[in-house]
């Protein structure tokens, strides 16, 4: 017993000068601290910070919260359930920074600044209120795109690094998983359904494509009422549009309403010519889309586009805001306008609208009188009200998507938008109309590739619309369309490994690598629409309000890269929201040492 | 003939009973080869069938060790069958086995320990299990040299941890024979203040070793037994409820230990440039999806399960035993109320009701261990109730009543402390299932913080790499289970030794 005493002793007496010769406390690695204030706090003052943010951002706010706390300011973690209470916060000011994103689905800079900077925007949710921003928001909106790279450029840097609202945290990627069923060509950004395709042509007509959305939650299928996250995108498919926005940005005429479109020399006035083979698709009681007979005209465009721009036509109206400098839209009767009227290239508008092979023989207005056979056609002017060459990707959003004029108006004849009560009045749109079951009275009328049939808790029951574009033969989209909610992005993983869905609208970023190595499927890589900042609360009730050494202390604190790697690097750098569609050329440049300098600067200011 | 055959066996097998040893060593063999086999699984890859070398060598070292154990068993019962003692060189051979803690095989090292010693008191046995307890969380702690640094208080740990190991090993030899039967010599008393001392470690066996002592000392008439000594011997005799017990120890001694030895920023500072490693030397259970050391992190996630665990059940004790002991002592209308009351928080189903105080008062220890407390009240009053109505009515608390003793004294002092067992047993399984809670509700994301290392919190970030980064789920997973498997193994071999029927 006692040697084995004596041996753990020994044992024990070896280890230590054994550990102490080739270990390395903390200490002599990080240089004894000294210049790690972790546990000390920044020197001169306290900074401590709350941060709100959405729980599905939980990855990056670990990140901000880590990087912050290294640097010695305190982080009180904020997080918000969902996106609504995230927004309720925010509008109200309860936080000191706060991850925020903001998507650009339309592609122009315009709408990637103007609703969060200017002070009127309509998703303006961290206070800022600055005339010289306002200004330059404004100027740069009526600039072609030539010119509006430097108003824009000045507007980002302004924000960005002289007064510091909000630094960039990193642009997403959307990574397409999708089963070998679907060709992989027809998957593009800006997906439009009537796009996709079957690798094999022949179960287009009979295999139903099962695709994934995580909002569950429908408030309407009128498309002027509709907010992005829950029924943005089906919108998209079930009005058409006078354009169509493109995989790079672009607008075309592909799919939409018009055979061409041209632009006045000035930029204020946009022509388009429109098609007349498309016609409105209704649904029956049991669920059977049937061709109404009536066809997408003039006066259905003119009444749309009227009834978007105006906040006051509909209660619960969300797209007005960009259509703010659309002046008017007329149907055009009298052929020497289009003749008169220059092009930017000199070309006569009846020229470039000719441009794509239709012979104009007569422009009419009423929609009986239309025959595009026998060269009668209808021709839409759009009027803004300074020059804003950005109205076409408006145009595309599917606010300004084209419905029944005569229809909608009788469904909603005796709306008082003043004393709008949603529990009893009765509106064209309402969601309920399309759930299955006892309340189901399907009275859409729609315009757009797809028609939604039914819906329930779990999905939404699409069918390709009979009755739009006929004269167009080579145009054959999959019949058949299922949109399943999964809101957890994790489980449409799943579903798509499952063989449940086919191609399902987001991907954990974190997990792209897991989809590029499954052999039953196909991945693709796009450049994602949304942008996260950190922004400041700029209503006045912090501290970071106040100083933007403050807000140029924290934000030199941020790394892109670290939030990269957490990302598994599926992540781009961006300097502010409009990187999604325009590069200014500007670069993000904190020093090592800017934070320890501007936290002085707002140390000696506080004194 | 058949019958004789039969018979011998029995005989062989009583004969087998009489001593500890075989038993030791068949269970010390049994789950050796269980976690060689378990680390064998785990060290194939079965995509592409191939074998990982360390993990491989482990198991191969396991299953070696598991035969060296079963060669020695053998060797022990023909031995004990034929002569009826086991000889010294035999007994020092078992020596060797205490070896097989350097790999962490506590159970072919307890073997070793059993055999080697002739004599084992009940003082023997405890300070071996307090032994290995340190010896374990010493070897735990060294695996941080294999990262780039070590926290700054490291050598002090490890100086300190040396320190109390020498003085139990020292105290080992000294026990097993400064003791005999329920008498210690006076010299021990010494011993067992610096035992009881040296709990601040959080070695409970140490505690243990030293509570026995100091009474043996203090005993005036050694032929009386002492009730409770009684329990622990008996709790000693099932291998099962001492490993719970002493997993138990282990885990509560290296929470408070890490402090010293384990580096907290590790656990919870990301390093950007380690994100999603897989285990190795440096990082024995991988990294996670920060780059954070997941064995730093259930190490210090230890600490918060077990406290959670232990307040919070030891919270709805307290109030389980008053509401309990007032509802069965006066029973009638207040019994009524008490009782109704506590039937409506028991209709409200398991988490819920800790979910909806933790919405409404916001996320916090504290209030984690309010909301698990105040859920598992009422199953505590009703146990005491039950003890409370069955004991009113015995002799000695009419003794107590007839000689005028007041209602408190005879709940305090002659009621409550003889209704104690089924409480007890009850808490050890109750504090298993607050681990269990608490880890689910962080895993909901309504328990701590998320970026502070709780055993639920781990596993929910590791849910998410179940496929690419399985490990980053296995040992938060394993860790849980290991816990509340420990709590049930002590809470029924507490129950067996607390039975009078199996006395």
């Amino acid at each position: 017993m006692k040697k084995k005493v004596l041996a753990l002793l020994l044992c024990c007496a070896m280890l230590t000068p054994l550990l102490g010769c080739n270990v390395q406390t903390k200490d002599d690695v990080q240089g004894g601290g000294s210049g790690a204030p972790s546990s000390s706090g920044v020197q001169g003052g306290a900074v401590s910070l709350k941060l709100l943010y959405s729980s599905a951002d939980e990855t990056v706010a670990n990140v901000i919260r880590d990087e912050l706390t290294k640097a010695g300011m305190t982080v009180e973690m904020s997080a918000a359930a969902d996106g609504a209470t995230f927004r309720e916060q925010e509008s109200a000011g309860n936080f000191d920074i706060a991850i925020s994103s903001w998507a650009n689905p339309v592609g122009t800079p315009d709408y990637g600044c103007r609703g969060i900077w200017h002070s009127n925007g309509d998703s303006n949710m961290t206070g800022i209120s600055d005339p010289k921003l306002d200004e330059l928001i404004v100027k740069a909106s009526t600039e072609t795109p030539d010119v509006y790279v430097n108003t824009y450029g000045e507007a980002e840097r302004y924000a960005i690094e002289e007064q510091c609202y909000m630094t960039p945290l990193y642009q997403n990627t959307s990574g397409r998983g999708t089963s070998k069923v679907l060709n992989q060509d027809s998957v593009v950004l800006n997906q439009r359904w009537e796009k996709l395709a079957y690798t094999d042509p022949s179960l287009t007509d009979t295999r139903t494509l099962n695709i994934t959305q995580t909002g569950s939650t429908i408030t309407t299928w009128d498309c002027i009422r509709a907010d992005d996250q829950s029924s943005g995108y089906s919108l998209d498919e079930m009005y058409i549009h006078l354009l169509t926005l493109q995989p790079d940005w672009g607008v075309s005429t592909e799919e939409s309403l018009s055979y061409s479109y041209a632009i006045s020399e000035d930029n204020t006035q946009y022509f388009f010519l429109l098609r007349d083979d498309c016609g409105f698709a209704r649904i029956d009681k049991d669920g059977n889309v049937y061709d109404s007979g009536v066809k997408v005209a003039g006066e259905d465009v003119v009444y749309s586009l009227n009834r978007v721009k105006d906040p006051n036509s509909t209660p619960m109206h969300k797209t007005y805001s960009m259509y703010e400098n659309l002046a008017s839209v007329e149907i055009v009767t009298d052929m020497s306008v289009l003749e008169n009227t220059k092009t930017a290239d000199g070309k006569s508008v009846r020229e470039v609208l000719e441009a794509e092979g239709q012979t104009i023989g007569s422009i009419v207005e009423s929609r009986g009188d239309v025959d595009n056979d026998a060269g009668s056609y209808q021709v839409v002017c759009c009027t803004t009200s300074v020059p804003y060459p950005q109205i076409l990707n408006c145009l595309t959003f599917h606010g300004a998507g084209i419905v029944d004029s005569e229809y909608v108006e009788e469904m909603n004849k005796d709306l008082d938008v003043a004393s709008y009560d949603p529990t009893t009045d009765k509106l064209y749109g309402d969601s309920v109309c399309t759930v299955e079951g006892a309340t189901y009275d399907n009275h859409l009328s729609l315009s757009g590739s797809y028609v939604i049939t039914s819906m329930n808790d779990y999905q939404m029951n699409f069918t390709a619309n009979p009755c739009i574009r006929t004269k167009d033969t080579a145009r054959n989209p999959i019949k058949n369309i299922v949109v399943k909610f999964i809101g957890d992005r994790d489980a449409a993983l799943s579903a798509l490994r499952s063989g449940d869905v086919d191609f399902p609208y987001f991907l954990p970023e974190a997990k792209y690598d897991i989809v590029e190595q499954d052999e039953s499927l196909d991945f693709k890589l796009l450049p994602g629409i949304r942008v996260y900042m950190l922004a400041f609360n700029m209503h006045g009730n912090s501290e970071v309000s106040k100083s933007a050494d403050l807000r140029k202390a924290i934000a030199s604190v941020i790394s892109y890269d670290d939030i990269s790697a957490v990302l598994a690097g599926n992540t781009i750098q961006v300097y502010s929201t409009m990187g999604t569609c325009l590069d200014c050329g500007n670069k993000l440049n904190y020093q090592p040492g800017d934070t320890q300098k501007y936290l002085e600067a707002y140390f000696a200011s506080k004194q | 003939m058949k019958n004789d055959k039969f018979f011998a066996k029995k005989a062989n097998q009583r004969l087998l009973k009489r001593h500890q040893e075989p038993g030791s060593l068949a269970f010390g063999a049994g789950a050796s080869a269980f976690l060689g086999a378990a680390v064998g699984l785990m060290a194939v890859d079965f995509k592409t069938w191939s074998v990982g070398a360390i993990p491989a060598a482990v198991a191969g070292l396991f299953l070696a060790e598991a035969l060296a154990a079963l060669l020695i068993l053998q060797v022990v019962n023909r031995q004990i069958i034929s002569g009826g003692e086991i000889s010294r060189p035999v007994r020092l051979i078992g020596a060797l086995l205490f070896l097989t803690i350097v790999n962490g095989n506590i159970f072919c090292c307890v073997a070793g320990l059993m055999l080697v010693k002739k004599e084992k008191n009940l003082e023997y046995q405890v300070g071996c299990y307090m032994l290995l307890v340190e010896i374990l969380i010493i070897l735990v702690s060294c695996l941080n040299i294999f990262k780039p640094w070590v926290c700054n208080s490291f050598f002090l740990g490890i100086g300190i941890l040396a320190a109390v190991i020498t003085i139990h090993a020292v105290s080992l030899p000294l026990v097993a024979s400064h003791v005999r039967g329920n008498r210690a010599d006076k010299c021990m008393l010494p011993l067992a203040v610096v035992l009881i001392v040296l709990t601040v470690t959080g070695n409970l066996f140490s505690l243990l070793l030293g509570l026995i002592l100091l009474r043996k000392v203090l005993t005036k008439d050694d032929h009386i037994s002492i009730g409770w000594v009684d329990v622990v011997k008996r709790l000693f005799r099932s291998q099962m409820a001492v490993l719970g017990a002493f997993i138990i120890v282990f885990l509560l001694s290296i929470s408070i230990c890490a402090n010293l030895t384990f580096d907290y920023g590790i656990a919870v500072d990301n390093d950007y440039s380690l994100i999603l490693q897989p285990p190795s030397l440096a990082y024995p259970f991988g990294t996670d999806d920060y780059g954070r050391c997941v064995f730093t992190r259930v190490i210090f996630g230890a600490r918060i399960s077990l406290a959670v665990g232990i307040f919070s059940t030891a919270m709805s004790i307290a109030a389980g035993i008053i509401l309990g002991a007032v509802a069965g002592f006066y029973s009638g209308t207040t019994d009524n109320v008490i009782m109704r009351i506590l039937d409506i928080f028991m209709a409200i189903p398991g988490l819920l009701l800790p979910i909806a105080i933790i919405a409404a008062f916001g996320t916090n220890t504290a209030n984690v261990i309010f909301a698990l407390g105040v859920g598992a009240i009422p199953s505590y009053a009703r146990t005491i109730r039950a003890s409370v109505l069955q004991l009113q009515d015995a002799e000695f608390v009419e003794a107590a009543r007839a000689c005028g003793a007041k209602d408190n004294v005879i709940i305090f002092q002659h009621i409550l402390p003889n209704s104690m067992a089924p409480l007890i047993i009850r808490a050890t399984l109750g504090i298993g299932a607050g681990v269990t809670a608490v880890s689910s509700l962080s895993y909901l994301g309504l328990g701590i913080a998320p970026h502070i290392p709780e055993w639920g919190n781990i596993l929910k970030a590791g849910s998410a790499y179940l496929e690419t980064n399985p490990y980053m789920a296995i040992f938060p997973g394993f860790a849980i289970v290991l816990l509340v498997l420990a709590f049930n193994f002590l809470g029924d071999g507490l129950r067996d030794a607390l039975d009078p029927k199996l006395k």
